[in-house]
């Protein structure tokens, strides 16, 4: 008897894929969500949420990973567009598109040094300004890294994602039909008025999902501003971190209860866009 | 040609600098603050950070671990993007966006949620247990990439070789991987690079016991040793290299193979 | 001046001239076709003249006014493709209006004139569907309509019926053209099928090799072809192996019993395309008068005997100074 017929064959080989994407993560958000409800007598309770609301350094540390995954993520999506539109069009060498895949080969905590070499006080920059006679001292140069505006940290978001927007948006360009584009000029529409109504588009559930990626990776994560984020505000992920780990058991619960409001915020906003994405998708399927 | 140089200007402030100033910044161990260019050079820092055995270890581990997440990667990602990307079935949908989802929650959330299970499990500290929760923010975009290439394709391919009477895994081994190799480089290329750029997963889950390169880093970082931090920031570009290079030669010896049997 | 004057224009793509000192006239609301090979550059004629691509050399003048200079949005020429092009995102009546929004005329009016022309396209009650939904016939019109509503001094059409069925491209055609008489549009439709260029053109140019070979009235093209690659596009006849031509008009099949010079055509090589016959033949000068028959429908290449074409009739084509058959001789 052949108990696996070809069809399910394919299906078993799914298993592990599932075990980890959707149940480890799932089970492990499960657990977050538990934790973050337990009460002080191992009951069911809201009042770490309770506490939570009334904690400022809550807040001010959720607006501020909102704010500096938000700014990030316009900046890189603006000049990313705009960089795989000019390589697309204008750079047809191979090798020298190359160079905008440096960025990527480095993690993230590397580029957050980078920044410091470049930006910071005691940075490149600043020796450069000196040098020029901008400034005199160490201290006259302005503050862009470790700061409570977090530039130093939309700096280096924006180093790292601009080469991912360009990798997710290249391949929409190349598939984008360019006789489109020629349609419209025929028809008198500017350059301009071109990008506008034709190849925006076409770029926007891309541009969309990519947002997408990025808003909700630096909205979660950890690395760079544990490297060289301000110590206040801190971003949400850090502040989670260092309440879990900190050695005070009683504030746990709160530090899941933080992380289940980031992952809630994140899987709500993941769930408006990547509907409204393929909504967009569908249409855009005819007319070729 | 306006646009050529503006785009080159651009790209070599972009990445070539950076990437210069690291260089530099390893081999000039004294320069700081009010010199434009180092004054002298020396090979201190490299011999620091490639004699520290701590180090060396980690480059070992840390190539393990790619290795074993980037071809696990690949094994477990083909079959299920080709499904994704060939059959229709109910339910696809909810199925591609569960696929797509891990990219988007914060890991520091599945650290924590999965820590304690992994303990009771013990796969907490074990190297396997570090590799395992590594796929988590991979093989999404592996699946991704993977699948766009075999929509590229399309099923033809399959359906061609099918008819000339080869098996599933024989279309799959002779036909379609080796077409959709820019695809399969790719995924590699980001397995690799997001596997080796994780911080948290590794520190949680490898409790500090499974000591990746990532993990040293912090330490490092803050040593104030800002050419040895330099030196160690390459050689986070340099190991991708090395096990982009290997995952190739382990590609073409898999296809050689099985073109031979 | 002619409306429509195009002189020496010049295409080079690296090392191949792809338009080599182009020039077209045309009258206000006339059509021309240009007939030719795929590759020939008819498709670069129409960009270069649109603005798409830019010309190495030469002048585009419509109405008196040289538009070369001008990027592909302010020239007044509108080109249709050889695929519909309907934006995707857009329903028919945006797409049909999209020349009208650039130049700002408010969505009101917009929608009123874009159910306007997709009437006279005969889709009328078309203006909210997307293209996806429509067929690829219907995508067409909606092009062509959406080409019509802002009115241009010049209509380019690059083979805009390829993509349609045999049946479908027929109606189209002759539909098509009465809209392009109704409405008085000066229009350029290149096309590699002589059927359709006789019918959409009320002039015929033939591009070859980058070069208008000949122009003129699709008869006079097909009397009196003026080069071989006119002769094989827009006329009937044979071919001798040097590439002379003999007008199948030319040809006479009544049975003769004047004595005269005849020349007896063995077939060598049939083939076919663009949807004739044509034939590589071996001309061979006989003594003997023979009496005619036309056996080209039934010819087999390496027949022995096959075809007798008389003297007379093929000094039409010495006339033409096509004909160099004295070589082939034995």
């Amino acid at each position: 008897m052949k108990l696996f017929s070809r069809k399910k064959a394919g299906i078993l080989w799914l298993f592990p894929v599932l075990l980890l994407l959707v149940g480890a993560v799932w089970y492990a958000l499960l657990q977050v969500l538990l934790g973050s409800l337990e009460g002080g007598n191992g009951q069911f309770s809201l009042s770490v949420y309770e506490t939570l609301a009334g904690n400022s350094r809550f807040w001010s540390s959720a607006f501020f990973s909102f704010y500096v995954a938000g700014i990030s993520t316009m900046i890189s999506l603006v000049l990313g567009i705009f960089i795989a539109r000019g390589l697309y069009h204008y750079l047809e060498d191979r090798y020298s598109r190359f160079l905008i895949w440096i960025p990527m080969v480095f993690p993230h905590f590397v580029g957050a040094y980078l920044v410091i070499l470049i930006f910071s006080q005691s940075g490149w920059l600043s020796t450069a300004a000196a040098s020029l006679g901008w400034i005199d001292a160490i201290a006259d140069f302005p503050i862009l890294t470790n700061d409570s505006r977090g530039i130093g940290l939309i700096l280096t978001y924006v180093w790292k994602e601009i080469p991912f927007v360009v990798l997710m948006m290249l391949p929409v360009y190349q598939e984008m039909n360019k006789e489109f584009g020629h349609a419209a000029a025929a028809l008198g529409a500017g350059p301009y008025q071109r990008f506008k109504d034709i190849e925006w588009p076409f770029l926007k559930p891309g541009a969309l999902e990519t947002g997408l990626i990025i808003f909700c990776f630096v909205f979660g994560a950890f690395e760079v501003p544990y490297l060289i984020g301000a110590s206040s505000p801190e971003m949400g992920a850090v502040l989670a971190y260092e309440w879990f780990y900190s050695g005070d058991w009683s504030r746990r619960p709160e530090a899941l209860a933080a992380m289940t409001l980031l992952t809630g915020a994140v899987l709500t906003a993941a769930g408006f866009i990547l509907w409204y994405v393929r909504k967009l998708r569908s249409r855009l399927g005819g007319g070729k | 040609m306006k646009h050529k140089v503006i785009i080159g200007v651009f790209l070599l402030i972009f990445s070539v600098l950076p990437l210069l100033l690291l260089l530099l910044q390893s081999i000039a161990p004294g320069w700081g603050w009010g010199e434009l260019f180092p004054s002298a050079v020396s090979v201190q820092a490299w011999q620091t950070a490639l004699g520290d055995p701590a180090l060396r270890e980690a480059v070992a581990v840390t190539i393990m671990v790619i290795l074993f997440v980037a071809a696990g990667n690949v094994i477990l990602g083909v079959p299920a993007a080709k499904m994704l990307a060939y059959k229709h079935f109910r339910g696809k949908l909810w199925l591609d966006n569960l696929l797509f989802l891990p990219i988007l929650i914060p890991m520091t959330a599945v650290a924590m949620g999965i820590h304690f299970t992994f303990i009771r499990a013990g796969l907490a500290d074990t190297w396997l247990g570090t590799a395992l929760v590594l796929f988590i923010p991979t093989l999404p975009y592996t699946i991704r990439v993977l699948r766009a290439g075999f929509e590229r394709l399309g099923p033809e391919s399959e359906e061609q070789a099918k008819s000339l009477g080869s098996t599933t895994l024989q279309a799959l081994m002779f036909v379609q991987l080796p077409q959709i190799m820019p695809s399969l480089r790719s995924a590699v290329f980001l397995t690799v690079v997001i596997t080796a750029g994780q911080y948290i997963l590794p520190v949680i889950i490898g409790g500090g016991t499974v000591p990746m390169l990532s993990l040293l880093y912090f330490p490092y970082s803050n040593s104030a040793n800002e050419a040895v931090v330099s030196a160690l920031s390459l050689l986070f570009a340099l190991l991708p290299l090395v096990v982009i290079l290997l995952a190739e030669m382990v590609m073409r010896l898999v296809f050689a193979a099985a073109h031979r049997r | 001046m002619a409306y429509l004057e195009i002189q020496s224009l010049t295409k080079q793509y690296k090392n191949e001239i792809v338009l080599n000192k182009v020039d077209i006239k045309l009258e206000r609301g006339e059509t021309m076709s240009i007939l030719g090979r795929s590759g020939t550059g008819k498709t670069t004629l129409l960009r270069t003249i649109a603005g798409i691509v830019k010309e190495d050399d030469g002048d585009i003048f419509i109405n008196g006014e040289n538009v070369k200079e001008k990027p592909a949005e302010d020239r007044p020429v509108v080109m249709m493709f050889q695929k519909p092009l309907l934006f995707p995102h857009m329903n028919a009546a945006d797409n049909t209006a999209y020349g009208l929004k650039v130049k700002k005329v408010p969505s009101g009016k917009r929608r009123q004139e874009a159910e306007k022309f997709l009437e006279k396209v005969g889709l009328a009650g078309f203006g909210d569907k997307f293209p996806a939904e429509c067929s690829g016939g219907e995508q067409q019109r909606i092009s062509l309509a959406r080409a019509l509503i802002v009115k241009p001094k010049l209509l380019l059409m690059d083979e805009p019926f390829s993509h349609l069925d045999s049946e479908l491209r027929r109606s189209m055609r002759l539909w098509v053209k009465e809209v392009l008489k109704e409405e008085g549009v000066t229009a350029l439709f290149v096309t590699h099928d002589r059927e359709e260029a006789e019918q959409m053109g009320d002039k015929l140019a033939v591009l070859g090799d980058g070069e208008i070979l000949q122009s003129g009235l699709a008869e006079e093209l097909y009397r009196r072809p003026a080069h071989p690659i006119v002769a094989s596009l827009a006329s009937e006849g044979f071919f001798t192996k040097e590439g002379a031509f003999v007008p199948l008009a030319a040809m006479s099949t009544k049975e003769t019993t004047q004595p005269s010079r005849a020349f007896r055509a063995v077939i060598m090589e049939e083939r076919q395309a663009y949807g004739l016959r044509f034939y590589n033949y071996y001309l061979k000068e006989e003594e003997v008068v023979i009496a005619l028959q036309d056996e080209s429908g039934t010819a087999v290449p390496g027949n022995e005997t096959v075809l007798y074409a008389p003297a007379s009739s093929l000094l039409f084509s010495e006339h033409t100074g096509l004909l160099r058959a004295e070589g082939e001789k034995k």
